[in-house]
């Protein structure tokens, strides 16, 4: 099979739970027996959350491969994929030598 | 890709929005797509309508034309509140905000209403209406009593029938009763344990969100709930320690950064060791707990880390070798996961089960090796240190001296899952539990 792809967006307001979503859709496809991996893309310009204010974005989640996602989305993440190391942030002007 | 433009890679073209960077952005996310994936999830931060989430919307937006329709699934959560004089639940936002996604060129699949109440089957075929989604699109999403009940919500609205019927995968069934067994585990605990986590950002729990779960997943596991007291280690300073610890039946205290507020941890950690009180140090907690031990227990009197006094006479916390000369605060640290071998007959080799365990780290500053045998002298113990015995990664006390009393440097939290407590957590729930039934 081809890779599907879902992808969650979010409006109105922040905070409304997209990844709490996105990952509760992950441990759903999971537990039908589908291979899922998770990441999410946050427009921000620092090259990752590792230097970031907890105050403004939560916990600094550190996966195995030592990328650093913020929020929720990674802290339950274990619902959705237990290979570690797939929570990737990204932003489009990170230099592409890191990953 | 700043740094490609300097290396010349772009060949002289102008380094745009678009392309350049949707490019990058759709090539991130394929890369996911490996031979073992059926699905990828890619989660937008941010909300539609900011100008930051330009460059990404009109990524995914390509994208499904670059994978063909049927392998790419919008899913968009939107917000319907509850106006309190109207007495009524609004559709407006949800449908200002499907507009505003459709200006970008993409038509979401499903809509995921956030709620403080039940929506019912009237509002969804008014949105369903207003916003060209089909009615079996319209999924409703209470809040939630428990963030793990929400799996069930989203299930009970058939979203994952409905992904997977749109994406044609082949229609499985989700076997879902391990996970109902979890939330049923969740909601009737029949006890509570209170554990004090001392912080510098207690204001807003967030901050330590992994470390919350997985302190409530132990609990989990051990039919208790556990109730969280949030401590600013502004209020643990000094005589204000023991106030402020009276009432726990067992001390978190988790990693953090800078000098704000280190002596009220130091100071909670002297309250727990001398009063039995169950203790878990993570990170910054483990180089505390040495620092205290140091400095109470085996003579170092003003030992400290130099990354807060660099003049200390006994700097027990000191940097990495290979961090000396580094200037750079960003992405520079020993970050990710890391082995460590455990010492047999501890404590923490005992909760763990295993002699080598992986765990993942983020830190700069070590226990010294300088100091190392004065500390284990005074009778600190050494519980696992990396496979060359270089860095120290576990330290505990016997337990003649105390019930649990245990640190790591690395972040265990991270590993800790709903149904799958992490060993240490654990342990100080367990621990605290005792502590507990014995007052």
């Amino acid at each position: 099979m081809v890779a599907k792809h879902i992808f969650v967006t979010g409006g109105v307001v922040s905070s409304l739970g997209k990844g709490l979503t996105a990952s509760s859709l992950g441990r759903l496809l999971k537990n039908r027996g589908l291979r899922v991996t998770m990441q999410k893309l946050d427009p921000y310009i620092n090259v990752d959350p590792g230097t970031m204010n907890p105050f403004q974005h939560g916990e600094v989640f550190v996966t195995e491969d030592g990328a650093r996602p913020t929020s929720t989305s990674a802290t339950m993440s274990g619902l959705s994929t237990n290979r570690c190391g797939v929570n990737r942030t990204l932003r489009p002007d990170r230099s592409t030598s890191r990953c | 890709m700043l740094a490609k433009e300097r290396r010349g890679d772009y060949l002289g073209d102008t380094v745009q929005v678009i392309p350049h960077i949707t490019d990058e952005i759709k090539s991130r996310i394929q890369r996911l797509a490996t031979d073992d994936v059926d699905v990828v999830i890619t989660e937008i931060g941010g909300t539609v309508g900011d100008i930051e989430i330009l460059p990404f919307l009109e990524a995914i937006r390509q994208f499904r034309k670059d994978v063909g329709r049927d392998n790419v699934f919008y899913v968009h959560v939107t917000l319907v509140p509850f106006i309190g004089p109207a007495g009524e639940q609004k559709t407006k936002p949800t449908q200002h905000s499907v507009t505003e996604l459709r200006s970008r060129g993409i038509q979401p699949d499903v809509l995921v209403c956030r709620s403080d109440r039940a929506i019912g089957e009237d509002m969804k075929a008014k949105i369903s209406r207003l916003c060209d989604v089909d009615e079996a699109g319209i999924v409703a999403a209470p809040d939630a009593a428990s963030i793990y009940e929400i799996p069930l919500v989203l299930h009970d609205e058939g979203l994952d029938d409905y992904v997977c019927q749109s994406l044609k995968i082949e229609n499985t069934h989700a076997d879902l009763t391990e996970w109902k067994t979890l939330v049923k585990r969740v909601t009737s605990a029949q006890q509570t344990v209170r554990i004090g986590l001392v912080g510098k950002y207690v204001e807003l729990a967030d901050a330590y969100l992994s470390v919350a779960e997985a302190l409530r997943h132990a609990g989990y596991e051990l039919d208790a709930e556990v109730e969280i007291e949030w401590i600013s280690s502004e209020d643990t300073e000094g005589l204000l320690a023991e106030q402020a610890l009276s009432g726990v039946d067992g001390l978190v205290v988790p990693g953090g950064f800078g000098l704000r507020g280190i002596e009220g941890k130091v100071n909670a950690i002297t309250y727990a060791r001398e009063h039995d009180l169950p203790f878990l140090g993570l990170c910054l907690g483990l180089q505390l707990a040495v620092v205290e031990f140091a400095r109470n227990r085996a003579g170092m009197s003003g030992a400290d880390s130099a990354e807060f006094d660099d003049d200390a006479t006994y700097r027990v916390i000191d940097i990495m070798e290979d961090q000396r000369g580094i200037e750079d605060m960003g992405g520079t640290m020993r970050l990710g996961s890391y082995p460590a071998r455990l010492e047999p007959g501890t404590k923490v080799a005992e909760l763990y089960g295993e002699p080598v365990v992986y765990e993942r780290h983020r830190h700069r500053y070590e226990v010294s090796n300088k100091y190392r045998d004065r500390l284990v002298d005074a009778g600190l113990v050494i519980a696992g240190t990396s496979p060359d015995r270089k860095l120290v990664e576990f330290i505990e006390l016997s337990t003649e001296e105390h019930p649990y009393f245990v640190a790591t440097q690395a972040h265990p939290e991270f590993q800790s899952r709903p149904d799958r407590p992490h060993p240490l957590f654990y342990g100080l729930v367990r621990a605290a539990l005792a502590r507990a039934h014995a007052s």
